[in-house]
């Protein structure tokens, strides 16, 4: 394996800004911000695939067909790892799986979104906003607001592009690494387990599908959703993964059929109140 | 408050709101110009009274401070509260209670929008794909430039519309949401999540038995209530044993 780099500090600061600025400007139900990898990595293509828009077509296709969502101004160093490992990828096809780079994808954007959530818009964010309306509540003064965007861009951005950029370089380190030894199968395997459980926790936590059902019999009623959360707490969420899954997986079905399936369901859930 | 004034406000507004195209994105839009803080300023500067603007701003941001989007759900909507009740207050010489009430308020309505536009963005994804297909990857990379089509004209119009008319219409067009369609949304809103996430699932999953990862990690969360870090160290516990247990790859010199 050469060691010889496609991509230069500046080729991963435009992708650094190219990420930032459009992370979440095509937000989704569906995809969330994939659509906005694919565009950092358009940014690149040239460099990883010179003059092959098969490949190119590829790098593009990986990135905006699955699901991806993290927190944009931090968890940018996910990022930068998954662009890294794009770059080893372009180096040596054969020998970096598509696998391995979803399931490395997988297994990091949720605790990375867990994290920075908490770090940056829990705790970064409000520690500058409070001082800065401490300065500027009564009197009204231009100091705040002025002081904000200092310690904004002084702190939390330099923080992003560092994080970023610090994400790449281990993602390279540590890709090489995988590569070169006789692990990589296992280690697919195992980081496809990671990612299991994470997206496991991710489902849970952000779908919810709640039955409206509740029989009334004189002083007696019966809330259905209770019963079901009694069994299982969301086990309508499992029961949905599993039927989407069973319908895109085994049954080969288009995903704009199955959101107008989604679509029918609610309609009719509401107006049952089966759904809630 | 003149045409141009409402005008200013409400690309303001836009440009402050979460996924829309500022510089920088999200870092110079959403969490600079629109900071009830920065952008109390800004809209003081339209209007005429920057102090006024500050303090009002000020109390807006204190009401938001601890509003933390966690996976992309969202508590409650920043945007209209600031861009909305701070030029209402304005003109209304409201106080800073009054302001404060009125932008929780408006929260609750972005909230609306804002899943709103997650569901109609989906529509681009189709259109991405077709794009994809016929190679023109350009447009792919363009998507989440003409994306902000849906995103602009449901910011820009209720911002535009309360600035220049008055809260009045706005309180109409708020009971005017009929409350099917409330339901609705946040049903399939809870729903189509799931489809992103079976697309990953089915490539991590290669045996049935696989989904018992997949179960544990939802139980984990829903039963246990534990963080995304506790999940992500059992996942961690689980892959290292399988890593170190299962058969090593092809010929080994151990």
């Amino acid at each position: 394996m050469s060691n010889k780099r496609l991509l230069t500090k500046k080729d991963v600061f435009v992708a650094w800004r190219s990420w930032e600025w459009f992370a979440d400007q095509i937000q989704n139900m569906e995809r969330q911000m994939s659509p906005s990898l694919a565009r950092m990595m358009w940014h690149v293509k040239d460099k990883l695939y010179p003059n092959n828009p098969d490949m190119q077509k590829d790098l593009m296709y990986r990135n905006v067909s699955e699901y991806f969502s993290t927190e944009p101004v931090w968890g940018g160093c996910i990022v930068g790892v998954m662009l890294a490992m794009e770059e080893e990828k372009a180096k040596n096809p054969d020998a970096m799986p598509d696998e391995l780079l979803s399931s490395i994808k997988v297994a990091l954007m949720g605790p990375a979104a867990g994290i920075f959530d908490s770090l940056f818009q829990g705790t970064a964010v409000p520690i500058i906003t409070a001082i800065c309306i401490g300065l500027s509540q009564e009197t009204g003064s231009l100091i705040g607001p002025i002081l904000y965007v200092l310690l904004f861009w002084g702190i939390i951005g330099t923080a992003s592009w560092l994080l970023f950029y610090n994400g790449y370089k281990i993602g390279i380190e540590g890709v090489e690494k995988i590569l070169s030894s006789d692990i990589k199968d296992r280690f697919i395997n195992a980081a496809n387990i990671v990612g299991l459980v994470v997206i496991g926790a991710m489902t849970a936590s952000s779908c919810k599908i709640n039955c409206g059902l509740t029989f009334v019999s004189g002083d007696l009623s019966i809330d259905i959703n209770g019963i079901l959360n009694s069994i299982q707490p969301k086990l309508l969420v499992l029961v949905g993964t599993y039927i989407t899954y069973y319908l895109i997986v085994k049954k080969q079905t288009k995903v704009t059929k199955i959101m107008l399936y989604m679509l029918l369901v609610a309609v009719i859930g509401y107006f049952t109140t089966l759904l809630a | 408050m003149n045409l141009i004034q409402a005008i200013l406000i409400a690309l303001l507004g836009y440009l402050g709101a979460k996924w829309s195209i500022s510089p920088m994105g999200d870092m110079g839009g959403y969490w600079t110009i629109g900071r009830p803080l920065v952008a109390g300023a800004l809209i003081g500067a339209i209007l005429g009274d920057v102090q006024q603007g500050v303090i009002l701003g000020c109390a807006i941001n204190a009401l938001f401070i601890g509003t933390v989007n966690v996976g992309g759900v969202t508590a409650n909507d920043i945007n209209f509260g600031t861009f909305i009740g701070i030029p209402l207050a304005m003109v209304a010489k409201a106080s800073v209670e009054e302001a404060c009430v009125l932008a929780a308020l408006l929260g609750q309505l972005g909230l609306f929008i804002w899943n709103f536009t997650k569901i109609i963005n989906v529509t681009w994804i189709r259109v991405i794909d077709k794009k994809l297909e016929a190679g023109d990857l350009d447009g792919v990379a363009n998507a989440p430039i003409y994306g902000q089509v849906f995103h602009f004209l449901l910011r820009f119009i209720p911002i535009f519309v309360t600035c220049y008319y008055g809260s009045t219409l706005m309180e109409g067009i708020m009971t005017a949401i009929p409350a099917w369609l409330t339901g609705i949304v946040g049903i399939l809103g809870g729903m189509l999540p799931l489809i992103g996430f079976v697309l990953i699932i089915k490539t991590c999953i290669k045996k049935s038995i696989h989904w018992l990862y997949f179960v544990l990690g939802f139980m984990l969360l829903t039963n246990f209530g534990v963080n995304i870090l506790t999940v992500l160290v059992v996942g961690l516990v689980l892959a290292t044993i399988d890593f170190n247990y299962s058969k090593k790859d092809g010929v080994t010199n151990e």
